[in-house]
């Protein structure tokens, strides 16, 4: 499987092959979590709040099929929507066909952070704007996701580390990455000094993503 | 400008319903301030909840600037409510919009071009004297200027109407007097209707023109400041004004205070004095003319928002003279006269 790989056949060269695939499989996941998961997560918060837009139906069914969603361990999931994969991209191994199962888990996962992060916003504030005459879609945008943003920003970092954990996972079933690398060299072939390297950019990595999301967390907070 | 008639609130439970107002009638005139106070858990933060909806009256009216509000549309009450400014007690304010933004909020629901909210925003924060912060965030402001703030935003739409809610109850009483004393400037100044509920009598003493007193739900008195101070008539009304005006007496007194009087005993008073009473020398004109002595026991003053009110404890021989002589004398000078009770001989007598 490994040989699909392009010509890079020095270290380096495949850690850092490894390496962008990683990258490009987390932020494209990230990205979908982001498009598809904030919206939901706002829609989860709206629909209990008796001011904004109380429907506790629509809410029940929602946070059903959220928490279905994040109850399948990862790498059954992987393997059980190999035919909706193969269906939205086309095929069902490599980097792209990893995405699709990594946004999938993503976008519940973040949802409900976004939930729990706009439901921490002080309920005054809310009232205060409904008092002023906004509307809950004007309460949405510029209340509560402003007022969340910061702790929005440590939720796109959880989801990001969560996914270079689930990328590894997807590498081991021809996904690509790290964790493929890792796996390939480190467990089937014994070569652990490439296992070492990748796992240690895996954490570098980690590392990075927490730094950067703490700062600008902190940059985006006034309410300290 | 704002009348509630007959308005009710009932919160259903599983078990049984919560009738947290009952039957309240309130009217506030135009450039009139009318304070609501009760005790915590008495219904007045769902009252005046209900003067903008934000809590839906179960039944009753509710008008505001002549329009009633329980009947319009989502969208028609948001348009009312750009109308009718509102400050909270835990100020509300946006943390992560600087003072300039928060002001400017209600301006850009409405979609007003940005140069006129410029000019609004500047106009305000000079009027409530921030603008050398408009830049800074509110966790970078003291409790006084958070409230200030909220003041300029509540007033940014031009409403006609400000309700208040605790607004002072989070501040020190340096801070309440001046953010008391903004209110009563732009009550003056804009001729806005503010309606403001507090458990603090020495805020409605400061503001008011009249005030509601609620008890569980319901307004058991309703009349001017000054004559609630004068003549209180429920306890629960005596109790609140006890607290800016004291007028009990020491422990030692109240023990031996009995409601019966014998022949010798001294008659406890207590005398309130309204409006010009409280400048003369009643007391002295009573002791030259009559001279009967008499004991002060406790005896204070108190600046209401229109006129002085004074209190005074006095006992008095009536070995020497007649109870209604004494109140004779002293109702025609304007003053209440209220007979606490006896005390025999008291250890304060010569």
């Amino acid at each position: 499987m490994w040989r699909i790989w392009p010509m890079l056949s020095n270290e380096f060269g495949l850690l850092m092959h490894a390496t962008i695939q990683t990258l490009e499989m987390v932020f494209i996941a990230a990205l979908f979590a982001l498009i598809f998961g904030l919206p939901l997560g706002v829609f989860l918060f709206i629909t209990r709040n008796s001011h904004l837009f109380r429907r506790p139906l629509m809410h029940s069914v929602a946070g059903f099929v959220v928490n279905v969603l994040r109850s399948i361990p990862f790498i059954i999931l992987l393997v059980a929507i190999t035919p909706l994969t193969r269906l939205i991209v086309g095929t069902s191994i490599g980097t792209t066909a990893a995405m699709v199962p990594l946004a999938i888990s993503a976008i519940p996962f973040f949802a409900r952070l976004v939930e729990s992060a706009i439901a921490e916003v002080p309920v005054g504030l809310v009232e205060a704007a409904l008092a002023m005459g906004a509307s809950t879609a004007q309460i949405v945008r510029k209340v509560l996701i402003p007022e969340a943003r910061s702790t929005i920003v440590r939720a796109i970092t959880l989801t990001l580390i969560t996914l270079v954990g689930y990328s590894a996972m997807a590498g081991a079933i021809g996904g690509g990455g790290l964790g493929n690398l890792a796996i390939m060299y480190g467990y089937e072939r014994f070569e652990v000094r490439v296992m070492l390297m990748t796992v240690l950019i895996l954490i570098m990595m980690v590392q990075l993503f927490q730094w950067l999301g703490d700062k600008i967390a902190k940059k985006l907070a006034h309410n300290i | 400008m704002i009348e509630l008639n007959n308005v009710n609130k009932i919160y259903s439970g599983k078990s049984d319903d919560h009738h947290a107002l009952k039957n309240i009638n309130l009217h506030v005139k135009a450039g009139e301030i009318v304070g609501v106070i009760g005790k915590s858990g008495a219904g007045k933060s769902t009252l005046i909840r209900c003067v903008n909806l934000l809590e839906r009256p179960t039944s009753g009216s509710v008008r505001v600037n002549g329009v009633e509000l329980t009947t319009l549309n989502p969208s028609q009450l948001r348009q009312a409510r750009h109308q009718i400014g509102m400050i909270f007690q835990h100020f509300n304010l946006l943390a992560t919009r600087t003072v300039y933004h928060n002001v400017a909020f209600p301006l850009q629901l409405l979609k007003k071009p940005k140069k006129e909210i410029e000019k609004i925003v500047s106009e305000l924060l000079e009027k409530v004297g921030l603008s050398n912060r408009r830049d800074a965030y509110p966790n970078q402001l003291s409790g006084g200027q958070k409230q200030r703030v909220a003041i300029a935003r509540a007033l940014a739409t031009k409403p006609q109407v400000l309700l208040c809610d605790e607004m002072t109850s989070a501040l020190d009483p340096e801070t309440t007097d001046d953010i008391l004393q903004l209110v009563r400037t732009i009550n003056r100044d804009l001729g806005l209707s503010i309606l403001c509920i507090t458990h603090e009598m020495s805020v409605i003493k400061f503001i008011a023109d009249r005030v509601a007193v609620i008890d569980h739900g319901e307004i058991v008195e309703c009349a001017t400041v000054v004559d609630i101070f004068k003549n209180p008539k429920t306890n629960i009304t005596q109790r609140l004004i006890q607290s800016v005006l004291k007028s009990d007496l020491p422990a030692d007194l109240q023990s031996q205070l009995r409601f019966e009087g014998m022949p010798d005993d001294q008659v406890v008073l207590r005398l309130t004095f309204v409006g010009h009473a409280t400048l003369e020398p009643v007391i002295n004109e009573f002791m030259r003319q009559t001279h009967i002595k008499v004991n002060i026991l406790q005896a204070n003053i108190e600046q209401l928002r229109t006129e002085l009110i004074g209190r005074m404890i006095m006992s008095i021989d009536l070995q020497k003279t007649k109870l209604e002589i004494v109140q004779r004398f002293l109702e025609k000078k304007g003053v209440v006269v209220e007979v606490m009770g006896y005390v025999e001989n008291l250890a304060y007598a010569e």
